[in-house]
């Protein structure tokens, strides 16, 4: 369905905002592009859209070439952070505004502009000006009106960066609905870790124009393999590592910041000092531990013991910062559900092993 | 690259208009003002054939140049002083008020460059004989002051919208006198607003023609009348080009002055949004 | 409170709108009261519809009604033509166009006496223009331009003064339309002239309009101009306003003619400020 290959943009200033991108979506594709702001993201869906040309490489849409292509004449539509509304027309000018542009015979227009209005639930605003909607409505009309079109692809620019985090929720949800009814192919541009997990079929953490690392959801959450993709999605422990030597097969033993573990990796590490992570709600507390059942039973390896610096409650867990043991300097964090450890007390817990993952080398 | 590229094709096309319409014209003023009188500068001599200063000093000394410059000068300043503190009030209440009637009150404020210049010119000349005012001076002044006005109260309006109600409230939680809290969050909003009016007015004034011209005749002369008094029946080329460079040089001196205060402050005062 | 917070804002409309409102008010109060035959200088001073007749009589008044009317249209509609492929040339900013947006702007600081000297000077018989006419063999011997029969010197000057003034509010106004939202046309199918019909004039109408407004006004009351370099054969209303006052202390027949040019500028700019909007609205549907 949506080609990219090889993207590099190379802007008038000399900044390369895009540094050899690939990137395949097929059809029906919810494709989250992910990165903190400056990592290209939006570059790069403007590629796709075709406000940008790229310096090199190819974007193609079914098979055919669209690099150079203008937007006018491409199967996308896109939905932008700032709705882009026509603010002299009307909810439902705007909706049409894209068939009318495309010469869709009348009755086909209004099937499709009653049909969306149902769909994100305006009727009763189609004759107002977007000035007089809310910001929620807004957003509807702007999806309203990219779906108009009946694009292949939609392209979605941080589409709810604008909105409360409970009207998000229900977009959220709203487009994901929408998507599934449509069929067509998303690409959604965040920068919110929590949206790209709940909404993606694929993720591309993408970091200084290039991607850092793809894959699904669950994978890239659970199997970052650096630590800017473990730090920038969920919380991360990160630490640095000595590799000492083999403990079995698929097992090694590292000397970090909170003492000597063991490491459960299906790939061997990549340097004999590396960079390790762990996920604070993967801590199982040790029993006997100050006053409390932890996490659960937690006999197990990669016994920390380390003082409790502050304790944050959170509603549905409670964060423990810790001092690594072997390096007070260096925080940690353990995620607990039921504990009821204070600020001076010791903390006790597991790591097991195939929580902690290898990331990359160590920069000297 | 493509689009660079046409930008440079149309900023040469632009200049070379330019030239045209801004260059030749005011080359041509500057040399008929230094033609010597002594040898006539006509077809097909692409330049003078003698140069001098010579007209300068015989405007200065036959014609009642003298006098426009005093009357301008002294009218000008006036005026703009005058106008700011007419002028202050009312942009007050439009920039810091919400009332009924806010929108009529300043389009209502408008009115004066609504009605054509000489208009208000001839009949104010009639107004003012019917009240038995004969006083050239202050009633070119009156009529500049109300003709400004509208300029004065838009720049003003919007500086005091400017003013951050957070800051005044924080200055008298901290227990600033009415006078501190001026100049600590009025003044610096206002200061660019200020002088923005203080300058346009003066310009405008300087540059006016038509009450200068009904209210001030025969006998009270400013620049631009004097000038129009060569421009008509005794055309003089020299003497028109030497004062119409003296009408044009202060103002565009003024206006750049005026550009580096409004870059140094707020972004909005600039775009004159508010 | 209430009425005492009235009473304050309206104490502070006093010296500045009050003022306005005083001078023009009586202004207007006086045009219309001499022209029919009130505020007298000299002689009888009542209600008379003498003046009006007498000048509604004459030829001179028609065509000085006409030819203001004439050259405020075509001035204020030229100088916006001319204005909006340069506001749309300026709207985004590139290497040289703070300079270019400074060289278009700077006939705004030449007030219009000067501005219509420099021009005569320009254009007269053996003036820069003439000579390299000549000089290029264009023509073998001068021309007579200035004071051209049909206005066209005071259609140039005009143009040449208020163009920038239009530009001014144009970019501005071009300016202000977000790239998102010509990106969202272009992504829906619009090209580079439906973009500019469907989404450019719409919103940037209320800006054309005050051009045009503004413009015209000024170029219907306009005397200075046409005394420099319009036809001798017509008068202006302003120019025919001062001569009936000038010559014959006739301020009555001065204030038919100031009533005519007053419903003149108003009239007139707002039929067409209302042409436009009807216009733009049209350029949508299509």
């Amino acid at each position: 369905m949506l080609r990219v290959d090889g993207v590099t943009k190379t802007f008038e200033d000399g900044f390369r905002a895009l540094k050899g991108v690939s990137l395949n979506a097929g059809r029906g594709d919810f494709v989250t592009l992910l990165g903190p702001s400056g990592c290209g993201k939006t570059t790069l869906l403007k590629v796709v859209a075709g406000f940008l040309t790229p310096t090199e490489g190819t974007v193609s849409i079914d098979g055919t070439d669209v690099t150079r292509e203008p937007p006018e004449r491409r199967d996308t539509a896109m939905c932008f952070q700032s709705y882009a509304l026509f603010p002299h027309m009307t909810v439902a000018q705007n909706i049409e505004f894209g068939p009318r542009q495309n010469r869709v015979a009348k009755d086909e227009r209004l099937a499709r502009l009653n049909a969306l209005l149902t769909q994100v639930d305006l009727e009763a605003h189609q004759h107002k000006l977007p000035n007089a909607l809310s910001g929620g409505q807004q957003q509807r009309v702007a999806l309203a009106r990219a779906l108009a079109m009946r694009p292949g692809i939609v392209l979605f620019d941080e589409p709810l960066s604008n909105l409360d985090a409970k009207l998000r929720d229900q977009v959220r949800i709203e487009i994901r609905a929408l998507q599934r009814e449509h069929g067509f192919t998303a690409i959604y541009v965040t920068h919110d870790q929590a949206e790209a997990l709940a909404m993606s079929d694929h993720v591309l953490v993408m970091r200084e124009g290039a991607v850092e690392q793809e894959g699904a959801p669950e994978e890239i959450y659970t199997a970052p393999r650096t630590s800017f993709v473990a730090d920038f999605i969920g919380a991360a422990n990160l630490l640095t590592g000595t590799v000492l030597g083999e403990d079995g097969p698929g097992r090694w033993q590292v000397r970090t910041e909170m003492g000597t573990v063991k490491v459960a990796s299906d790939e061997p590490p990549v340097a004999s000092s590396v960079h390790v992570s762990w996920r604070p709600e993967d801590a199982v507390l040790a029993n006997g531990s100050a006053n409390g059942s932890g996490n659960g039973s937690g006999t197990g390896e990669n016994l920390i013991q380390a003082p409790i610096v502050a304790r944050v409650y959170q509603g549905s867990f409670t964060e423990y910062v810790l001092d690594a043991p072997e390096r007070p300097a260096v925080s940690l964090r353990v995620h607990a559900t039921q504990f009821g450890a204070r600020e001076g007390e010791t903390l006790a817990f597991h790591v097991p092993p195939d929580r902690l993952r290898f990331l990359e080398q160590v920069a000297s | 690259m493509r689009a660079s590229v046409i930008n440079r094709i149309l900023i040469v096309v632009l200049i070379g208009v330019c030239v045209l319409w801004l260059v030749i014209p005011f080359a041509m003023a500057i040399l008929w003002s230094i033609v010597d009188p002594s040898q006539a500068w006509s077809y097909p001599d692409l330049f003078p054939a003698k140069v001098s200063f010579q007209r300068w000093i015989d405007v200065w000394q036959t014609t009642a140049l003298r006098d426009a410059l005093v009357n301008s000068y002294t009218l000008a300043p006036s005026v703009a002083i005058t106008t700011l503190l007419l002028a202050t009030p009312t942009a007050y209440a439009i920039g810091r008020f919400e009332f009924p009637g806010k929108t009529a009150v300043q389009v209502l404020s408008l009115l004066p460059l609504v009605v054509p210049g000489f208009v208000i010119a001839v009949f104010m000349a009639s107004l003012l004989l019917n009240l038995g005012l004969y006083n050239r001076f202050a009633s070119i002044m009156l009529g500049h002051c109300v003709l400004f006005l509208p300029y004065a109260i838009r720049i003003l309006s919007v500086s005091f919208a400017l003013v951050r109600q957070d800051l005044i409230d924080a200055a008298r939680d901290l227990g600033a006198s009415p006078w501190a809290r001026f100049h600590a969050v009025y003044w610096p909003a206002l200061k660019p607003g200020v002088l923005a009016a203080l300058i346009i007015v003066f310009i405008q004034s300087i540059e006016e023609f038509a009450l200068a011209f009904i209210l001030g005749s025969p006998d009270f002369t400013t620049v631009p009348t004097i000038l129009y008094s060569f421009l008509g029946f005794n055309f003089v080329r020299s003497n028109a080009a030497v004062v119409s460079l003296i009408l044009v040089v202060p103002n565009v001196a003024l206006m750049l002055v005026l550009e580096r205060l409004l870059k140094s402050a707020n972004p909005a005062m600039v775009s004159g949004k508010g | 409170m209430r009425l005492r917070r009235a009473g304050l804002i309206l104490l502070l409309l006093l010296p500045g709108l009050g003022l306005i409102l005083v001078l023009i008010g009586s202004v207007i109060v006086m045009a219309f009261g001499q022209s029919v035959g009130y505020f007298a200088l000299t002689g009888e001073s009542g209600f008379s519809w003498e003046h009006w007749r007498e000048q509604l009589d004459g030829r001179l008044l028609w065509r000085s009604f006409q030819y203001s009317a004439y050259i405020a249209t075509t001035s204020s509609i030229l100088s916006v033509l001319l204005a909006y492929p340069i506001a749309m040339w300026l709207r985004r900013p590139f290497r040289g166009s703070l300079f270019a947006g400074a060289l278009l702007k700077a006939p705004l600081l030449v007030p219009g006496l000067v501005a219509a000297f420099l021009f005569i000077n320009v254009i007269s018989f053996h003036g820069f223009f003439n000579e390299l006419m000549v000089w290029l063999g264009i023509i073998d011997r001068p021309i007579r331009m200035q004071n051209d029969r049909n206005g066209y010197g005071v259609i140039f000057l005009q143009v040449w003064k208020n163009m920038p003034f239009a530009l001014l509010l144009l970019t501005g106004s071009v300016q202000a339309i977000s790239d998102d939202v010509l990106n969202a046309a272009r992504d829906m199918g619009a090209g580079s002239i439906a973009r500019f019909r469907k989404v450019i004039l719409p919103l940037t109408l209320p800006a054309m309009q005050a051009a045009l407004v503004i413009i015209f006004i000024g170029a219907a009351g306009d005397f200075s101009f046409q005394a420099v370099a319009g036809p001798t054969t017509v008068n202006s209303m302003a120019q025919l306003m001062v001569r009936l006052k000038g010559e014959f202390g006739g301020y009555h027949e001065a204030g038919v003619v100031a009533v005519l040019l007053m419903a003149l500028a108003l009239f007139g700019s707002v039929a067409l400020a209302g042409l436009t909007r009807v216009a733009v609205r049209a350029g949508m549907k299509v």
